[in-house]
């Protein structure tokens, strides 16, 4: 019992002892109590004398006594127990929740939870294989497609460091074309996840310009690091792959594979031309050296020389225009060396990120191990066209026999 | 009519009652129990009182009164250890009860005779509605109460002329102890924070529907358990407890609305006010009511 309902029950035990006996002029007759006492009575005429026994002090208690006396307790226990207790809808509902059914419900529940993560689970690892099963045959020409762009970016980068055409070459036209080429592999590329510098191309020849200048500003740094006293310079593809790194991983791509491949080939034609031209100096100078001064001296005389002189012998020479910067640095430091060294200047190169080097008349990749099993691949064969857009551009860059590391394979390009 | 059918078949087949002698006292109770009550009662309402009846009590009872010594044997043999027990049951004293058991026969014989002849005993007051046994110990009930009711007028009328006598010596400026003794009533009267509690009580408990107020005065004013309140009433213990608990929720609403409404209290100050004054009952007065409720209880059986 509350606070509350006891409060109430004390004012009105206290009101019962001080209320006075309540007297009315009829009192129920010895039948009608006994009817009433026995449950007997129509439900109308019960009202009334419900009604009377509550005012009534004398009558509600004669009845009372004989409702004891009738064995009304135990008849009203009978009728309670006989009665079908009327179930709600909720307590139907209440019974399923009451415990002797959640032991077994439980543990179904705990059955099915355990079943449900384990399904998800296996569903979440097994979605990215069936992604890959029906993507079986897509997946591998967007990966492709993403990484000659990747790759020839670096190309592109090597071109525009190493065999940077003359400002004046690059025309509106050529940037015109080269948007158009850049829409093109844009279609096989998502536009969000195009690099920014693939824009690079459809900016002004200004910017264009501006960017050169840029280049030739890290070139320079570079330059100045590579001047330390550092016999083992670093080579040529580690400081591609510094640069493609400082862009990112995706340097700019003027334009899409089939542009790549074309200015590659210019490029490659470039650097043919350019190391035929070095060459030539070099056995000219060789042979000056031989017959005018000491060899030290001469040495010096050549590297000083070659710090004031070479540069613009370059310049005046197209294709020294489009080496690479890199190339640029990589050479530099060697010149100091003897005619060996310059030899061996022309015996290494780069292209697409790989380092080769001169065996015979062939290159060979720096990453080519003798354990590895060699593909050979003519050039122009269906074979060759049906290589990676990279793989082909690295071969393009380089002419002759060229052996490229390629994917952890080797490939020999003849 | 099935049941008054089956009732005078009864009545011809046990007792050898014409359908004449039944009929009046069948009609008498249906006006009595039915039409009385609801003047627009259908057939199906009366079928249904007809069916519940005790016809044969009822027959007996007739047959009695129509002076068949079968059945008073009947009626003597069959219920004489009840009437033996009621007449405990309401006595005070043994000696009393054997008044009340011997005298229950000539009530329900009748030494007069009615002015239509029939016997002025109170067999005729019998409806059948309830069981002859259960009527029987009414009317020992009620015979008891008669005479102790006499009984207690002689000893009160001695009670008053002492009383009478004791306010005398006060008035006379005797130190009587009848003012300075308090009755457990001024205690609770004095304790009482406020009369206004009282009255909104009052009218709480008045306003309230029939069968309540029934089951509040069984319980509180007459001190039954709730149990035998509940069997009064013909509901289970449990269910008594139900409505007890709303009546609770209800009379202290009412208190606290009257308080409000025609004092002006706030509701905080109802609750307080409530509060004091139960708590004031609760030390000072509740074990003397207990005491006073058994007390009461008693005098009530007798």
């Amino acid at each position: 019992m509350t606070p509350n309902e006891e409060q109430i029950g004390l004012l009105i035990r206290r009101f019962a002892h001080k209320a006075s006996a309540n007297e009315t002029a009829g009192h129920l007759d010895a039948d009608e109590m006994s009817a009433f006492a026995e449950g007997a009575l129509p439900p109308a005429a019960r009202a009334r004398y419900v009604s009377h026994l509550a005012e009534c002090d004398q009558c509600r208690r004669q009845v009372s006594d004989l409702s004891l006396a009738a064995g009304a307790i135990a008849r009203t226990e009978q009728a309670v127990a006989a009665a079908p207790v009327p179930v709600g809808w909720w307590t139907k509902v209440s019974r399923l929740f009451a415990a002797p059914q959640l032991r077994y419900a439980a543990f179904a529940a705990m059955v099915l939870v355990v079943a449900g993560v384990t399904f998800i689970a296996l569903r979440q690892r097994s979605a990215p294989r069936d992604l890959v099963a029906t993507n079986k045959g897509e997946q591998p020409q967007i990966y492709d497609a993403q990484k000659s762009v990747s790759e020839s970016n670096g190309d592109l980068k090597l071109d525009s460091s190493e065999a940077r055409p003359p400002a004046s070459t690059v025309s509106p036209a050529n940037a015109a074309g080269l948007v158009e080429q850049t829409k093109k592999s844009g279609e096989t590329q998502p536009e969000a996840s195009r690099p920014a510098d693939a824009i690079t191309p459809a900016t002004p020849p200004m910017k264009e310009a501006a960017k050169v200048e840029e280049a030739e500003k890290k070139s320079a740094e570079t330059l100045t690091v590579q001047n330390k006293p550092d016999y083992a310079p670093a080579p040529p593809g580690e400081k591609q792959s510094v640069m493609q790194g400082q862009t990112g991983g995706y340097a700019a791509a003027p334009g899409g594979p089939r542009q790549q491949t074309q200015q590659a080939d210019k490029s490659a034609v470039a650097v043919v031309d350019r190391e035929r031209d070095l060459a030539k100096d070099a056995r000219l100078d060789n042979a000056k050296r031989k017959s005018e001064q000491p060899p030290v001296l001469a040495t010096r005389g050549v590297s000083d020389e070659k710090m004031k002189g070479g540069p613009s012998r370059n310049m005046d020479n197209v294709a020294a225009n489009n080496r690479n910067s890199n190339e640029v640095l990589r050479t530099e430091p060697e010149k100091p060396a003897t005619g060996a060294a310059t030899e061996d200047r022309a015996e290494t190169r780069s292209a697409g990120g790989h380092k080769f080097r001169r065996q015979g008349n062939s290159w060979v990749d720096q990453k080519f191990k003798s354990s590895m099993s060699v593909r050979t691949i003519s050039r122009g064969s269906d074979e060759f066209a049906s290589l990676d857009s990279g793989l082909r551009s690295i071969a393009q860059q380089v002419s002759g026999e060229v052996i490229i590391v390629w994917k952890g394979k080797a490939y020999l390009i003849k | 009519m099935a049941g008054a059918r089956r009732a005078l078949a009864r009545a011809a087949n046990q007792r050898s009652l014409a359908a004449e002698c039944l009929t009046p006292r069948l009609r008498a109770s249906a006006d009595k129990y039915v039409f009385k009550h609801d003047p627009a009662a259908d057939a199906a309402a009366v079928e249904s009182f007809l069916d519940g009846l005790h016809a044969d009590d009822l027959c007996l009872v007739i047959a009695c009164e129509r002076g068949d010594e079968h059945a008073w044997n009947d009626l003597f043999q069959g219920y004489g250890a009840t009437v033996r027990s009621a007449a405990r049951s309401a006595s005070s004293n043994e000696a009393m009860a054997d008044d009340v058991a011997q005298s229950i026969w000539a009530e329900l014989h009748g030494l007069k005779s009615r002015a239509d002849g029939s016997p002025g005993g109170k067999l005729a007051y019998y409806s059948g509605v309830g069981s002859l046994g259960g009527w029987l110990r009414a009317v020992v009930g009620q015979l008891a109460v008669d005479q102790h009711r006499r009984q207690t007028k002689l000893v009160q009328a001695d009670e008053d002329a002492d009383l009478d006598r004791m306010a005398l010596d006060e008035t006379d400026g005797g130190d009587g102890a009848f003012h300075s003794a308090s009755t457990p009533e001024d205690l609770l009267t004095t304790n009482l924070a406020s009369a206004d509690v009282e009255k909104a009580l009052g009218r709480a408990l008045e306003e309230m529907a029939d069968e309540d107020r029934l089951l509040m005065k069984l319980y509180y004013f007459d001190g039954l358990r709730l149990r035998e309140a509940g069997a009064v009433l013909g509901v289970h213990e449990a269910t008594a407890s139900r409505r007890l608990t709303r009546i609770h929720g209800e009379v202290r609403e009412k208190v606290e609305s009257i308080l409000m409404k025609e004092h002006g209290w706030t509701k905080a100050e109802a609750a307080r006010s409530l509060a004091e004054v139960a708590a004031n009952l609760q030390t000072d007065v509740e074990p003397m009511l207990v005491t006073s409720s058994d007390s009461g209880l008693q005098s009530s059986v007798t």
